[in-house]
């Protein structure tokens, strides 16, 4: 499998070590960067603040996006990375707790490109975090760099 | 009348009138001919009558000369002079009509007066009746009017306060509002709804006070007319109501802001549960002998029933939410769709469904879809222990309106708990025998009542159950 960048933005360790212990039980060896809070993701994004020492270059090829999220909620979190040039295409699944309606019309309105609820099941999670790999990080082709 | 002077001025009249018709005819012209009309004038106000000047007349003509040659001309003009004195008395005549007339005038007029106070006695028994506080004042504020609720408003008795002014008989500030309204109808020369409150000694009181104008022919008010009703009351209620509407949005937001917490904050704990259990079942597996693998296993388990209990009672609420949207809906279609997904998740069952053709209703075809999921998912789950289960959607008319029935031969229920059926988590079977969060008909009941259907249940223990429900009562609200 071809190596690159997932940016989980994820504020609960607990569901970051499930996260991580699901990829790495799907064998998805690339590099995980977390995110902590909203805040964070936009400086990882954007190459500032804690992140601006960062390669510029070095775009994620996945963001799994929470939606609720300390500082930034995950919502806005989304509309900024898609109102900028340079991360304007990145792929970005909402994994969430919530299937309420409006959270999912919101996300999509934001222009997220997936929506997944993550089951208590962790083996169904695990199973959908595979799917997730296969789809995202194998089967789509990613959009061309920018320049 | 001068009846006593008669004779003697019945005397100086006929020396006069003799000596005057000679003149006339003997052609003295039109001043002799206005001496008749004079002496006619005085013939009637010393009384003498119409009969004696008649007689007067013939007596002068007596006295005349002897005829002559133009007899017959003097004949004509003794007629005349004749006709001239009897005019004021045909003048009096005239006016006696007319003072009859008069009188007969002032009989319409006096009984016309009699109705006319009637009818401001009605007018005064209807106003001093209405519980409305109306009076009437001139231009320049002075009452001309005031009802009898006036005074139990204000205190002061209408004899004491109709010719007035407002600060003589109220307080200074209400005398003063009430001043500045009327001015302000008087300038606008129109109708005007206002709202003046007016201090009581039960605290105080709001009226809605209708003020108009009332304007002469050109157009000038010269008085001013007002009816105030008292609505402290209503608008005390409109306030409770305002307030209890705002304490219900209140708690309508709690309760989506509660939904919404449920959704997300509820279900991360029990990830964690049910993800670490998982964990400790796989990494540290040879740590653990059988039975600490069964109390991971029933955490793990535990963990997903109350997930899928936060979700049931999130769908049961969001029955109760969301907008009704109806339109028309294919009953049998969603029926088919939701047999075809429960034969698909286990294929190993045989289960004939029959379900009725044609089913069209009106209602909101999301929430209806909620339904059937409920209602052939149970008789699914209920039928589970035959080997061959039979599950029906029909349809039957009863009293004039048609009935949704969904029908099993599975586990059934005891009658006598019928009732309990349709509460938030009542169960009649134990989680051993069949699983269930007891909210799926509880769920069905909502969808029901909200299309202002009706929903009730017959079976029998071992023989199956029914459940029936109507869809085309009045609709109620949320």
């Amino acid at each position: 499998m071809s190596r690159g960048t997932i940016l989980l933005v994820e504020d609960d360790p607990r569901d970051e070590e499930l996260t991580l212990r699901a990829l790495r039980k799907n064998s998805i060896h690339d590099q995980v960067v977390v995110a902590r809070d909203g805040v964070e993701a936009l400086d990882y994004l954007f190459v500032r603040g804690s992140h601006a020492g960062r390669d510029p270059d070095l775009l994620p090829r996945l963001v799994l996006l929470d939606l609720k999220l300390p500082r930034i909620e995950g919502l806005q979190v989304l509309r900024e990375l898609r109102g900028n040039l340079s991360t304007g295409l990145l792929p970005v699944v909402i994994l969430t707790s919530s299937n309420e309606e409006e959270d999912r019309l919101a996300a999509y309105a934001a222009g997220t490109n997936s929506y997944v609820r993550k089951p208590v099941d962790f083996e169904q999670f695990t199973e959908i975090v595979r799917q997730l790999g296969d789809y995202w990080l194998i089967l789509n082709e990613p959009p061309p760099a920018r320049r | 009348m001068i009846r006593t002077n008669e004779p003697l001025a019945r005397e100086a009249l006929a020396k006069e009138y003799g000596a005057a018709l000679q003149e006339f005819v003997s052609g003295a012209g039109e001043a002799a001919l206005a001496r008749a009309y004079e002496l006619g004038r005085r013939a009637v106000a010393s009384g003498v009558g119409l009969l004696d000047l008649a007689m007067l007349h013939h007596e002068a003509l007596l006295a005349l000369p002897a005829d002559g040659p133009g007899a017959r001309s003097r004949e004509v003009m003794a007629a005349q002079f004749l006709a001239e004195g009897l005019s004021p008395f045909e003048m009096t005549l005239r006016s006696y009509q007319a003072n009859a007339r008069l009188l007969g005038l002032s009989e319409t007029l006096s009984r016309q007066n009699a109705e006319i106070d009637r009818a401001r006695e009605q007018l005064r028994a209807i106003l001093d009746a209405t519980t409305a506080v109306i009076y009437l004042k001139d231009a320049e504020g002075r009452y001309l009017f005031v009802n009898r609720q006036f005074q139990t408003v204000f205190g002061p008795r209408r004899d004491q306060v109709v010719g007035k002014l407002d600060e003589e008989v109220l307080p200074a500030e209400v005398a003063r509002m009430l001043r500045s309204d009327d001015l302000q109808v008087l300038e606008a020369r129109a109708p005007r709804e206002l709202e003046e409150t007016i201090p009581a000694s039960d605290g105080a009181h709001t009226y809605i006070s209708l003020k108009f104008p009332l304007l002469d022919a050109a157009g000038t008010p010269y008085a001013i007319c007002c009816v105030a009703t008292d609505i402290t009351e209503r608008k005390r209620a409109d306030e409770a109501l305002r307030r209890a509407k705002e304490a219900a949005e209140d708690a309508n937001r709690d309760l989506e802001s509660f939904s919404y917490s449920v959704a997300h904050d509820l279900r991360a704990p029990l990830r964690h549960l049910d993800g670490f259990s998982q964990a400790l079942l796989e990494d540290f597996a040879g740590q653990l002998d059988d039975q600490g693998k069964k109390f991971l296993r029933y955490i793990r388990e535990s963990a997903q029933q109350m997930a899928q209990l936060i979700d049931d009672l999130l769908a049961l609420s969001r029955v109760t939410r969301g907008e009704l949207h109806r339109t028309r809906v294919d009953l049998t279609a969603i029926a088919r769709a939701v047999a075809d997904r429960l034969g698909a998740a286990e294929p190993a069952r045989r289960v004939d469904f029959v379900i009725a053709d044609g089913a069209w209703v009106e209602g909101d075809p999301r929430l209806l879809g909620l339904v059937f999921e409920n209602l052939l998912g149970n008789a699914w789950k209920f039928t589970a222990k035959r080997a061959h289960a039979r599950i029906e959607f029909g349809q039957a008319q009863q009293g004039g309106r048609t009935v949704h029935f969904v029908r099993d031969d599975g586990a059934g229920f005891d009658m006598a708990h019928a009732g309990r059926l349709f509460g938030v988590f009542q169960r009649l079977h134990s989680t051993a025998e069949f699983e269930g969060s007891g909210i799926g008909l509880a769920t069905v009941h909502r969808v029901v009542r909200r299309h202002g259907g009706r929903v009730w249940a017959e079976g029998a223990v071992g023989q199956g159950a029914t459940i029936y429900f109507t869809l085309d009562g009045q609709q109620e609200g949320r």
